[in-house]
């Protein structure tokens, strides 16, 4: 039926064209001149920059093919919807058509030919590839992958196009209408499906993790196999239905039933494919959901497990466990067990004491019936096997943050949490790989226990746990050190790098062939454990606490590895008891380009004029390094980034804080640990800077205030899902602490803490005890404090007068006596903290590339309690001039709840001033405004905006649609690059307010859009009339040397004479309270209006006050 | 070779009726299909190179039935489609290497010697390298005429293959026809050019409206008319009524007026010289006085 010779001649003459034709030669020549391009500046270090995934395993490949798919799919339709829009243009082709060949012969050939084509485009991308990746000689070059990717990215993806432009041009027939309907198709799939429906329409791989561990592969094979054969199988079915529809008489009669069975065959066997991985990953979310509902039916077990002994036998994609669990009974009464254990692992048999107890098995749930045991303590050995069901992790995360794609900047890893092949284990907590009681709220605090276990697996295979190590014949036994709430174990080809600092044992284990990061440390090897030893020592004095292991180990993980960030703790599953499982070659981060810090440093220094050695290069390298990671991440992320966040982008996954607190203490509370969350972030926020915010937008605890406006923190949780109020647990956390410490000397508070908390290291903490504990160290009634904490909604609100900062002599010094004016408005007490920088700015280094791991901080904070209805002077004495001050409200009423207070000039009167240090009680009020004056602000009823309407361009159009997106946060910051269309409310210290700082802005307009402010008028007269508006410079220039551009505004102010248009210029010696003029107003109704019509991109809209002559 | 068309009729979705019951029979030699734009020319030739399904009556060659066997009779084809133009980015000699491949011709080294023989018979051996859309439209059709030889086929479907070609082109093309009708082999030949078919053809059919109103030998065709076509001299006055009486073949103006030749049934009282008839006489009186009356065809038609 086929003529394999007909096909070549197509093929043949139909690559020929396509290859002449010059659209193909211009696409696809940008194409690899941009991927030459990017290769040359992104895979070698020819480009200052570089692209740091090249260091990811099977990173280059997968960015090249990824990049070409997109490029090839958009000319494959153009040159394919070509294909018989050429045909019918040529009568030439009717000469061929009349040839003896069949149309299957016809159309096969031209598909062949179009795909040899696309072929060659593939191969010298390939090429292109592999030879920056050998000119570079940094990571070991991953062979298979070159060969992998364009067979499972870049094929499926050509053969669906093609065939589907083809048959689409056959139905449409009409090439122009083609191309907008397939390139809409396109489009819609990489715009705007993305990856929902299970990703079944994710045709060219754009939304699909492809990202290839040098460990454990993709780790989706399977998903991916379906997806990828299922485009696969319909491109070719659509062909087949070209065939069927080609505008020819078939050679012989007959043919069409046997095409139409193939083409029946394609389809279903595609349509198949795509169900099955619809079915997979439904599955899986029907999978969380069951184990959801049974994890919130949990009772408060009356069981605790002490202590583990285990046998782990590791073999192919199984492991097979024999378990030991020394169990305690807490009541006597107790008569069923439940534990947890994932759902892949079969339970084939469960002794306590040596006799057989029956059991039920629910998902990942196990039932023990022990109505006959009744020692207080006894032994339940278990036996189970099987695999591990990745989708059982995490249950609690909900399905769309769990569809959520993890990207590498482009690139997808998939999001796996445990690993179990043949070559490599990775198995933490989550995975639930050995079995735990499943108390109520199991998974947000477990208890410790100890560990023994022996694990087996093939040779040659190194394996990690915790505790004391022992290797006897292929058999590691692990004995852990202390009792744990994380067990965790990894098995690999590993390397292993070991040294003693400090007694404790550091260990680097990686992959054999990732040893890349060697060369950048070569001249480290006495040095490098004071660097280590330095970077600890900084960080614990910082935090107050030691380092609680025996052992550290950096672990590589697969790149696959993800890790959810849950609210109850800062602890991921990248960070177990003594180890961070970190990802493969340093995971395609900026700050993990060892090349990149090094060329940085160096020619920073050389910027300074220092000469450096190679050996102080690395030691900055190094300490960038591990700062960045594991002290103080911060990860280089394009997107609002929100101090004091409960997010990864904040916090980073490998931080080594939650080794200090979350692995080592542990309260037990009954319901959410709040107290634990509360606790921790106390801790944390002594590691963490805060940084200036100038342009709005609202920090998380802004937002955590806004959510708290009328309710208290038990009524939120009863109302909102616990897990969106990570950042509420923080910001009452804080407060919570904060106020403990107010009542007593402030340090001994921290001191008395840390040695609370590293006495009780590693025990189960009852929640009585650990406040009994904090009363005594706080001297305050901890319970009383706490229950207050939980159930009250009442608010301090804090109006600041003006600092004064005089030049003193005290002694024979001269220092400054800086006092700040305060009072409590609100309905309770409350706390402020102030924090000082005194002395001359010091010039570091540019950005976040500074090395800033050294931990010095001259800033120094001072927490005041106020009570409600109190006016208070707070007094610092200072050595040095104040540079800035800063001040956090906490849960207060005002937002932004961190705000600069300007300090004003210096007086230096000779004049005797009574300085002093700390909170003096006033009897002068601090007013908003006085009584002479009229405030209407845009949070007032006064305030009216008129928005233009309707959107009149499709810039418009489109602007409005993407603010929609963020319309449900109620304050944004302001986006100079694309203001809204329509008055848009903003939140920030720059802006007027009494407690919330707010205004509002739009995109300029024709003047049809505007704000109206209107004051009551009481008594007839003179009045000065102003408005505020803040001067805000936005340009890509850096900090101080940007311009102060001219802002003309109009307003209108109507009076009693008429109405005044006045046009006022705003910059950086006219801001804030603009005068507009002085005008006569009679009693009633006042108005000043304020046009959208301005010669900057945005207006601002805050407030107009009133000023009585 | 033989083909024999039988009761083919061929109405398009639009109702249009292409071809209405024709029957003819074609044999090895040229056989010129003659008729006005739009007598199903085309529509004849597309059947007959398996372009088109007829919806009703078959076409059989060397007694096969041509819709149950393309296969064969495709590798038996040749084919100048009307409209031969466009062409995707090839060059000349890969144009006919293309066709010469399809046309089942295996071996490159006698494919590439058979596209530089037939290169060399249309004259487009110097434009071998240049691509076929560069070339004018006389080297053009004869490019087409090329493809449509190669690979010896037993049937060669010319449709319309001298339209606007010049003269020289034109005897060039029908030189070419005529050789290769020396051979075994069936060339069908449409044209509306009456010249085309009167110098190389010996069979022909005229087909006016779907219809076949003639088929035989240009000689037979001709003989038709004898006594039907006049020579005369008129006056300008004359020539006024004369040309709306009768068809004009020629008007050569002369002192006082005009030489006419023109076709007529009946002189109506006009004084003319009879003459003898050629094809263009032929079919002008065919298109004039059978085609339009078709009761009167009927009676002259054998």
């Amino acid at each position: 039926m086929i003529s394999l010779f007909n096909v070549k001649t197509v093929a043949r003459f139909e690559s020929k064209t396509l290859l002449r034709s010059w659209f193909f030669r211009i696409f696809a020549g940008i194409g690899l001149l941009f991927l030459l391009f990017f290769n040359m500046f992104g895979v070698t270090d020819l480009g200052d920059g570089g692209w740091p995934g090249r260091l990811l395993p099977s990173g280059v490949p997968y960015m090249n093919i990824w990049m070409l798919n997109i490029a090839q799919a958009i000319i494959a339709v153009f040159l394919s919807a070509d294909f018989l829009g050429r045909d019918k243009k040529l009568d030439t082709t009717e000469a061929f058509y009349v040839r003896s060949m069949s149309n299957t012969d016809y159309v096969i050939g031209k598909t062949i030919g179009i795909l040899k084509v696309f072929v060659g485009l593939n191969l010298m991308v390939v090429f292109l590839g592999l030879l920056f990746m050998l000119i570079a000689n940094e990571v070991s070059i991953p062979w298979l992958s070159f060969l992998i990717y364009p067979l499972l990215m870049s094929l499926p993806t050509l053969v669906f196009i093609l065939g589907l432009s083809f048959f689409t041009m056959t139905l449409i027939r009409n090439q122009a209408i083609t191309f907008v309907v397939l390139l809409g198709f396109l489009a819609l799939s990489l715009f705007y499906l993305q990856n929902k429906w299970y990703a079944l329409s994710d045709i060219l791989g754009f939304w699909t993790p492809f990202m290839r561990s040098d460990f454990t592969g993709f780790g989706n094979e399977l998903a991916l196999i379906y997806q990828r054969f299922a485009y696969l199988l319909l491109g070719v079915g659509f062909i087949l239905a070209t065939i069927w529809r080609l505008p020819r008489l078939e050679q012989a009669k007959g043919q069409k039933p046997i095409l139409g069975l193939f083409l029946i065959m394609f389809f279903v066997g595609g349509a198949s494919l795509l169900f099955m991985k619809a079915k997979m990953d439904q599955d899986n979310l029907t999978l969380r959901s069951e184990m959801r509902t049974l994890n919130t039916n949990l009772k408060e077990s009356s069981y605790l497990i002490e202590a583990y002994a285990i046998k782990f036998k590791h073999e192919k994609d199984q492991i097979s466990v024999d378990a030991e669990l020394g169990i305690h009974a807490l009541a006597d009464n107790a008569n069923e067990l439940v534990l947890a254990l994932n759902p892949g692992l079969k339970i084939r048999q469960a002794n306590v004491n040596g006799t057989r107890v029956s059991y039920k098995r629910d998902k990942h749930l196990a039932y023990f019936d022990l109505k006959g045991v009744n020692a207080s303590r006894f032994n339940l050995s278990l036996n189970y096997e099987g695999e591990i069901i990745d989708a059982a992790l995490f249950p609690e995360i909900a399905d769309e943050v769990l569809l959520d794609e993890n990207r590498i900047d482009p690139l997808l890893a998939n999001k796996q949490g445990s690993f179990v092949t043949d070559k490599y284990v990775l198995l933490t907590r989550e995975a639930n790989w050995y079995p735990v009681v499943a108390s109520k709220l199991y998974w947000t605090s477990y208890p410790f226990t100890t560990m023994d276990i022996e694990v087996s697996t093939a040779n040659d295979l190194e394996v990690i746990s915790q505790g004391s190590r022992d290797v006897n014949e292929n058999v590691f036994r692990y004995i852990s050190n202390e009792p744990l709430n994380a067990h965790s174990i990894v098995i690999g080809e590993f390397e292993r790098l070991t040294t003693n600092i400090d007694s404790i044992e550091f260990n680097l284990y990686y992959h054999p062939s990732h040893d890349y990061f060697k060369e950048h440390f070569s001249e480290l090897s006495d040095t490098a454990s004071v660097v280590i030893k330095s970077v600890k020592d900084d960080f614990e004095r910082k935090l107050g606490l030691k380092y609680p292991f025996q052992r550290f180990s950096i672990v590589e993980a697969p790149i696959n590895m993800y890790s959810y960030l849950r609210n109850w703790t800062l602890a991921t599953e990248n960070i177990m008891p003594e180890m961070v499982l970190f990802p493969e070659n340093g995971g395609g981060d900026w700050q993990n380009d060892l090349s990149r810090i090094t060329r940085r440093t160096k020619r920073r220094k050389e910027d300074q004029n220092e000469a450096v050695s190679d050996k102080e290069l690395q030691t900055d390298v190094i300490k960038n390094f591990l700062g960045d990671n594991f002290i103080q991440p911060r990860s280089f992320f394009w997107g609002r980034q929100r101090e004091g966040e409960r997010s990864v982008e904040n916090w980073g996954r490998y931080q080594i804080f939650p080794s200090y607190f979350s692995y080592s203490n542990s309260i037990v509370e009954e319901n959410y640990p709040l107290l634990t969350i509360a606790l921790e972030n106390y801790y944390h926020q002594r590691l963490s800077e805060t940084r200036r915010r100038g342009i709005g937008g609202l920090s998380a605890n802004d937002e955590v205030i806004l959510k708290l406006r009328d309710k208290s923190l038990v009524e939120l949780i009863d109302e909102e899902d616990v897990n969106m109020l990570g950042n509420v647990f923080a910001s009452k956390g804080s407060q919570l602490f904060s106020g403990l410490k107010i009542n007593t000397n402030q340090s001994n508070f921290n001191v008395e803490l840390d040695t609370l908390l590293t006495r009780s290291r590693f025990s189960n903490i009852a929640l009585d005890n650990f406040s009994t504990s904090l009363s005594e160290i706080s001297n305050l009634d901890f319970e009383k404090v706490y229950n207050n904490w939980l159930n009250e909604q009442y608010k301090p609100a804090f109006l600041f007068g003006e600092v004064s900062v005089w030049e003193v002599k005290d002694g024979n010094r001269v220092r400054f006596f800086m006092k700040v004016p305060v009072s409590n408005s609100g309905d309770a007490d409350g706390i402020i903290a102030f924090t000082v920088r005194e002395g001359q700015q010091r010039r570091g280094g540019r950005g976040r590339f500074r090395s800033r791991n050294d931990m010095e901080d001259d800033a120094n904070e001072q927490s005041f309690q106020i009570k409600k209805g109190e006016t208070a002077e707070i007094g610092f004495l200072l050595d040095d001039e104040p540079r800035e001050l800063k001040v956090n409200t906490f849960l207060a009423r005002n937002i932004p709840s961190t705000q600069q207070l300007s300090t004003g000039d210096i007086i230096k009167d000779k004049r005797k001033v009574d300085f002093y240090e700390g909170k003096r009680l006033s009897t002068k009020t601090i007013k908003y405004k006085e009584p002479y004056e009229i405030i209407v602000d845009n949070e007032d009823e006064g305030c009216e905006i008129i928005n233009t309407g309707e959107s009149k361009t499709i810039k418009d159009w489109w602007l409005s649609r993407q603010n929609e997106d963020d319309e449900n946060d109620t304050y944004g910051m302001i986006r100079f690059w694309s203001p809204p269309v329509k008055w848009k409310p903003v939140a920030g210290e720059s802006f007027f307010g009494e407690y919330l700082k707010s205004a509002y802005y739009k995109r300029k307009g024709s003047g049809t859009g505007s704000i109206t402010w209107t004051a009551d008028i009481t008594e007839t007269g003179n009045y000065e009339v102003y408005a505020y508006v803040p001067d805000f410079n936005f340009g890509w220039g850096r900090g101080r040397d940007r311009k102060s551009v001219d802002k003309d505004y109009e307003f209108t102010v109507h009076h009693d004479d008429g109405d005044e248009a006045i046009t006022v210029t705003i910059n950086k010696e006219n801001n804030q309270w603009v005068y507009l003029g002085d005008f006569y107003f009679s009693e009633g109704k006042a108005k000043v209006q304020l046009s959208d019509m301005t010669n900057v991109e945005y207006v601002i809209g805050d407030a107009v006050k009133w000023v009585k002559k | 070779m033989k083909i024999e068309i039988k009761d083919l009729s061929q109405v398009y979705k639009n109702d249009f009726r292409a071809l209405s019951h024709v029957d003819l029979e074609i044999n090895s030699g040229m056989f010129g299909l003659l008729g006005p734009n739009g007598a199903g020319k085309s529509t004849l030739m597309r059947i007959l190179v398996t372009l088109l399904n007829p919806t009703h009556g078959d076409v059989f060659v060397n007694g096969m039935k041509l819709s149950d066997n393309r296969a064969e009779v495709r590798s038996y084809l040749g084919y100048l489609p009307q409209d031969f133009r466009f062409f995707s980015k090839l060059k000349t000699w890969e144009f006919l290497d293309y066709a010469a491949s399809l046309a089942g011709i295996r071996n490159k080294k006698q494919r590439l010697e058979q596209v530089d023989d037939l290169l060399e018979q249309v004259g487009l051996f110097d434009f071998r390298n240049r691509f076929a859309n560069k070339l004018s439209g006389g080297m053009k059709r004869r490019l087409g005429i090329a493809q449509a030889l190669i690979g010896d086929p037993k049937i060669v479907v010319v449709d319309e293959p001298t339209t606007g070609l010049d003269p020289e082109e034109r005897i060039r093309f029908r030189n070419i026809l005529s050789n290769l009708s020396q051979r075994e082999v069936i060339i069908v030949l449409s044209t509306h050019i009456v010249g085309d078919i009167s110098s190389t053809c010996s069979q022909m059919a005229l087909l006016n409206g779907g219809e076949v109103h003639f088929k035989g030998s240009p000689e037979q065709f001709i003989k038709q008319t004898d006594g039907h076509v006049f020579k005369t001299n008129v006056t300008y006055e004359e020539m006024k009524l004369i040309s709306e009486a009768y068809p004009i073949i020629t008007s050569v103006p002369e002192a006082g007026g005009y030489e006419v030749e023109f076709v007529a049934n009946e002189l109506n009282g006009w004084k003319a010289d009879t003459i003898t008839p050629s094809l263009e006489h032929a079919y002008v009186y065919f298109m004039e006085y059978i085609a339009n009356q078709k009761q009167v065809s009927n009676d002259i038609l054998i």
